[in-house]
């Protein structure tokens, strides 16, 4: 019988190739459920801008961490219970880092930003494995949730190709109109051009796939998607369970991983009312035990079965940018009528003048679907004349997460003695630069294609910001202690093998989430068969 | 802040913006209330009459101006609370709009007003601020 602990995109992608297998498969997550009933309704976000009064309850809450100064996705009332007990549970201890993960089924998925997109040979240089080896089961992910995407634009060989993409939703004018003058302009350049731009792969369907349906363009997507157009994890539970084979423990979160003789003993306490009731803690026990708990969660159970208290892991995350474009045709009609909020654009660019060369990429997001009161705080104007002017300005606007590649972050995590995991965050010194740099060459190419960059907005993140977490138990082809092998064994271990983000090598600019999923399922085939 | 302490702020935001958008030209009105909450009234014992102000001019008579405090911090989030809670009705969404859909020589004319508006009623401002510190009477709940 094979344990697997959590039920993230890891965990479920690793499910998958095991059950097809034939083998048991028990996967227990601590199952972390909201309060009270589903916000979300089939208005869409200008319906209930306009006719309903409770409005609050969806967009503001009635939680005090949502007047934090944090990422939409991260204080939208539908999703605290995604974030809501990880820190304490894992008892971290952050220094310098914004630190975040779920206990919920299906883990931070629930409020995944979408975007998708296979890592290219030269991205997994430093990996044990080739992209040929991740090929299938990158096309078995992409089947399994959906990614919608170009296959013939400027970045469409960027992010792979070799699986079944879904048709982006429609480019409404404004932005077409960005992406033909790209178009004209890379048509008339023969020469490798270090700025791309085309529509990103996302895990949004634009067509229905079982029980979710496509994208209906009601702009809720920060706020949650009523449709399930984007991917979550947890969806995923429900046909898992009608496999035979299969079972699924929720409301049990793992303490720590053990030997016990020729099996591991993975001990766990309840963690809500109905599974209180019972026994406060159960030991379960597998021949195998794959660890999906986040790359927080399962870097501290790796290394305290390691016994490493002494060590001082990198975590790798992707620093991010955020600027404002505004395109000064938009400025003089009336604005544009969006109905899809998380990137109808992508942009690769590459740093020439930073040693190296690193790549940033970055979304382009409409403002639809987010309030005008996020401006009200960026502009250096008296408050009301601030909200008058947010309220014109704000729709007419283009908003950009640029993410740098994890060479630029300086995290550490370590597993204390007492149990507490501490993660100090940082950047490197050249990252400074590197966003100088970039924020130069993004406000000339944006102005090629007549879009200016907005004084005043660019801001970069705190270290952890993005979740973006990983690379703490690499993979590599000698592991040594605190890593891991090409099959994700914990070096020193035989039977423990990490599937999630952290046994990632090295971290790109390029969303890696699919990534984690596919290697996940290329873990699990492994095990399936046997030859690890 | 606890999350009880929250819902009382959240529940005094819309007792403010219950009254103070009552009727008549909403910023006026607003100004109205925290005029009538300086004077120490609880905000659900002000009538629902108020709201009009008669004219321009009492719009900026002299009030009180209190000084900022070492709690600004919260009482900045006070503020954006407040600030928040007026623009998450269907009234704060349909005022968005029509700003939205204005031209830029509208807008621009307009903002030039508001903002000069605003700058002469700045101690008016500032007794909002202040007020909207202030810890929910139990009136508000």
């Amino acid at each position: 019988m094979i344990l697997i602990v959590g039920s993230g995109p890891a965990g479920v992608s690793a499910a998958w190739p095991l059950l097809d297998a034939g083998l048991d498969v028990h996967m227990i997550d601590p199952g972390a459920e909201r309060a009270g009933p589903s916000l979300l309704d089939a208005r869409s976000f200008s319906e209930r801008r306009e006719s309903d009064d409770e409005q609050w309850r969806v967009f503001l809450g009635g939680d005090a961490r949502l007047l934090e100064n944090a990422s939409p996705k991260l204080r939208a009332p539908e999703f605290a219970h995604v974030f809501r007990g990880y820190t304490e549970r894992y008892r971290i201890a952050s220094d310098g880092f914004a630190a975040h993960g779920s206990l919920a089924p299906g883990g931070l998925s629930n409020a995944w930003g979408s975007g998708a997109g296979a890592f290219t040979d030269a991205e997994l240089a430093e990996y044990p494995v080739k992209r040929a080896d991740l090929a299938p089961s990158y096309r078995a992910v992409a089947e399994r949730i959906g990614i919608s995407g170009s296959s013939g634009d400027d970045l469409a060989e960027w992010f792979g190709s070799g699986y079944p993409l879904q048709a982006p939703n429609p480019l409404p004018p404004p932005l077409s109109a960005l992406s033909e003058r790209h178009d004209r302009r890379r048509g008339a350049g023969a020469e490798r051009r270090r700025f791309r731009l085309g529509r990103p792969q996302q895990a949004v369907l634009t067509a229905d796939l079982g029980e979710r349906r496509a994208c209906n363009r009601s702009a809720m997507c920060i706020y949650g998607c009523h449709q399930r157009s984007i991917y979550n994890a947890a969806d995923e539970i429900a046909p898992l369970r009608e496999r035979a084979g299969f079972t699924y423990s929720s409301g049990w979160f793992v303490t720590r991983v053990e030997r016990a003789g020729d099996a591991f003993a993975v001990h766990a306490v309840a963690t809500n009312a109905e599974t209180a009731r019972g026994d406060a803690a159960r030991v379960f026990t597998a021949d195998r035990v794959l660890l999906a708990a986040g790359t927080l969660g399962s870097t501290k159970l790796a290394l305290e079965l390691l016994g490493a208290f002494d060590l001082d892991r990198p975590l790798l995350t992707t620093p991010v940018l955020t600027f404002a474009l505004v395109q000064p045709e938009a400025l003089f009609g009336p604005p544009a009528e969006y109905g899809y909020a998380l990137g109808y654009l992508a942009f690769a660019l590459e740093l020439a003048g930073i040693p190296g060369a690193p790549e940033i990429f970055g979304g382009l997001l409409p403002t639809a679907g987010m309030l005008p009161s996020e401006l009200y705080g960026r502009l250096p104007l008296l408050r009301p004349f601030a909200r008058s002017f947010a309220a014109w300005l704000w729709p007419r606007l283009l908003v950009s997460a640029s993410f740098f590649p994890a060479r630029f972050s300086a995290n550490t995590v370590r597993v204390r003695a007492g149990g507490s995991l501490a993660v100090k965050g940082g950047y490197t010194d050249d990252l400074r630069p590197a966003v100088r740099e970039a924020v130069r060459e993004l406000r000339t190419e944006f102005r090629r294609l007549g879009a200016a960059l907005l004084p005043g907005t660019t801001k970069l993140s705190r270290p952890g910001e993005e979740m973006h977490y990983a690379g703490t138990l690499p993979m590599r082809a000698d592991p040594r202690r605190g890593e891991t092998d090409a099959e994700g064994r914990l070096a020193g271990t035989d039977g423990v093998h990490v599937v999630d983000g952290a046994v990632l090598t090295s971290l790109p600019a390029k969303s890696h989430t699919m990534t984690i999923m596919a290697n996940a399922d290329r873990i699990a085939r492994c095990v399936a068969a046997k030859s690890c | 802040m606890t999350t009880s302490e929250t819902r009382a702020l959240l529940a005094e935001g819309r007792a403010l913006q219950r009254y103070a958008w009552g009727g008549g030209a909403p910023r006026f009105a607003l100004r109205r209330y925290v005029r009538l909450l300086g004077a120490g009234a609880a905000p659900m014992a002000i009538p629902g009459r108020w709201a009009r102000v008669p004219s321009l001019t009492a719009l900026f008579e002299p009030l009180p101006l209190l000084p900022r405090s070492a709690s600004s911090r919260e009482f900045e989030r006070r503020l954006y609370l407040a600030t928040l809670v007026t623009e998450l009705t269907p009234w704060g969404a349909r005022r968005s709009r029509g700003w939205a859909r204005r031209g830029f020589a509208e807008m621009a004319l307009r903002a030039a007003a508001i903002g000069l508006a605003e700058t002469l009623a700045l101690p008016g401002r500032l007794v909002f601020h202040r007020v909207a510190w202030w810890p929910a009477k139990d009136g508000a709940r």
